[in-house]
């Protein structure tokens, strides 16, 4: 029942990301920084925002009346999947506060105010959800899940300060478990978020800013690597392997195009590591791979 | 190795931020005493290793905080403070369980910063906290707790974007009931833990309030 409860809150805040990055990105950018706040875009993005997150907080609360309640506490969970999780917790932080600071740029603050807001909205989201885990009888409040949220909340405000680190970002892909498809074959309620095993958390790179003008003509500008981490055989205690990978990442973003649509289209996939060529450090052993997620 | 893990990517973390800083062409100097002026967010790592301990219920420990919060001129920071760590209770103690506990916390801290000619600055800090010590068995025994802290020391602002922090902290904390397995411990009755011990502690400022 409460692993029940668990996978519906995950799948409703997947929806939520889902639907705020795609309403996000296919809003126009504007061109200075500049705030000049419009009361009806605000209006909806707060509305579809607390449209959203109100239902919910109720159906959550309205599990947890069930009986799941327990009183507030803290409980480490460092070993378990391996940090995979931990940096899911960035990647979320991450995702979130870029796309609360798109929602609102468009909304008419200006770039700077946009950041700073998004990252604070998106870690405030991300400790609202931790916090709800604290009175859950069988999870608690993750210190180190909190510190990954704040890590990933930050990085957009780094970026805006920082501008070198634009090169830099971080980028999600996934493919299912044989664990995960089994359990689903079993008829339990899982969703993706929670399968560890299939997931892998990149730290793409776009190389052009290292290289001079010349070198860098000679590497397409949609062109890049990552470095990402995942694991396998996770027995929720410690136990299993990491896996390292070093792969060719793409930049859709930068490939110029005059369709908007096109150019939100890429700026969202770009958030994910698209299947490619890679080199992975699967336990002890040395793989190669022509595509993998 | 998941704390390693972590200090890891801390430490990636600033070194990426200070390169950057330093790519922007040594726009901080003169700064220095502006940076300590603006409004901005406080992003810290805290690593207090080896904890003394002023009564019979701890020995030895070790706890890593972040923070995150708004810097408010001239002279306060405010923060949340996350704390995780563990401590060992040899047997034998009075402390209703021994053994290692994992450390869980969080706090409210606010900062005063005094002024300073120069980048260093004493400062003192106040903070009040909810704190969990866990076994670190499945659902084992744990203690809900709460109390504050109080730390003096010195704050060096290295520039517009960062600050070290040098300090000893004395912290005290009432347990009041048991959680997780609480079969484990009847007639529980609460109990209070005082620590005494240094703090470093590595600031950034990666924005400023619009």
């Amino acid at each position: 029942m409460l692993r029940d409860a668990r996978t519906r809150w995950r799948s409703s805040v997947a929806v939520f990301l889902c639907f705020l990055l795609a309403a996000s990105h296919s809003l126009p950018a504007r061109a200075q920084d500049t705030s000049d706040v419009n009361g009806f875009r605000i209006a909806l993005v707060a509305g579809v925002t607390l449209g959203t997150v109100i239902p919910v907080h109720l159906y959550q609360q309205h599990a947890w009346w069930q009986g799941q309640r327990a009183p507030f506490r803290f409980e480490n969970d460092w070993v378990y999947a391996l940090n995979v999780d931990k940096l899911g917790h960035m990647y979320a932080g991450y995702l979130l506060s870029r796309t609360f600071g798109y929602t609102l740029r468009w909304s008419g603050f200006s770039e700077h105010e946009s950041t700073f807001y998004g990252s604070l909205l998106g870690l405030s989201y991300q400790m609202y959800v931790e916090v709800e885990d604290g009175f859950h009888k069988d999870y608690g409040f993750s210190p180190g899940d909190a510190f990954f949220n704040m890590i990933g909340a930050t990085v957009p405000l780094a970026q805006s300060t920082f501008p070198v680190l634009q090169n830099f970002s971080l980028k999600y892909s996934y493919w299912p478990s044989s664990g995960y498809l089994n359990s689903l074959q079993q008829g339990q309620q899982r969703v993706f978020l929670d399968d560890y095993q299939g997931t892998c958390v990149w730290l793409a790179m776009d190389p052009h800013f290292l290289m001079g003008p010349e070198l860098s003509r000679l590497l397409p500008s949609w062109l890049g690597c990552a470095f990402g981490v995942g694991a396998r055989d996770l027995d929720g205690s410690g136990g299993g392997r990491r896996i390292l990978s070093l792969a060719i990442d793409y930049n859709l973003s930068k490939i110029e195009t005059g369709s908007g649509f096109l150019r939100a289209l890429f700026t969202v996939i770009d958030y994910f590591h698209l299947p490619a060529p890679v080199i992975r450090l699967d336990g002890s052993k040395l793989k190669a791979g022509i595509i993998y997620p | 190795m998941s704390r390693i893990a972590l200090a890891c990517v801390s430490i990636v973390w600033m070194i990426l931020v200070a390169t950057a800083s330093e790519a922007r062409g040594g726009q901080n100097e003169g700064e220095l005493c502006d940076s300590c002026r603006h409004i901005g967010l406080a992003f810290s790592v805290e690593g207090c290793p080896q904890r003394s301990s002023l009564s019979s219920y701890r020995d030895g420990g070790y706890a890593a905080s972040l923070a995150f919060g708004i810097n408010v001129p001239p002279h306060f920071l405010v923060t949340l403070n996350i704390y995780t760590g563990s401590q060992t209770v040899p047997p034998g103690r009075t402390m209703p369980t021994s053994g290692d506990l994992a450390v869980g916390g969080a706090a409210l801290e606010v900062t005063y910063l005094f002024g300073s000619a120069s980048s260093v600055r004493p400062y003192v800090a106040g903070g009040l906290g909810l704190y969990t010590y866990l076994q670190k068995t499945a659902g084992g025994l744990g203690y809900n707790g709460g109390g504050f802290h109080v730390e003096p020391g010195a704050q060096w602002d290295i520039s517009r974007y960062f600050a070290v922090r040098a300090g000893a902290q004395y912290s005290q904390i009432r347990f009041h009931n048991p959680v997780g397995d609480t079969s484990l411990s009847p007639g529980f009755e609460p109990f209070v833990v005082r620590l005494l011990g240094p703090v470093l502690r590595v600031m950034f400022f990666p924005s400023v309030l619009p």
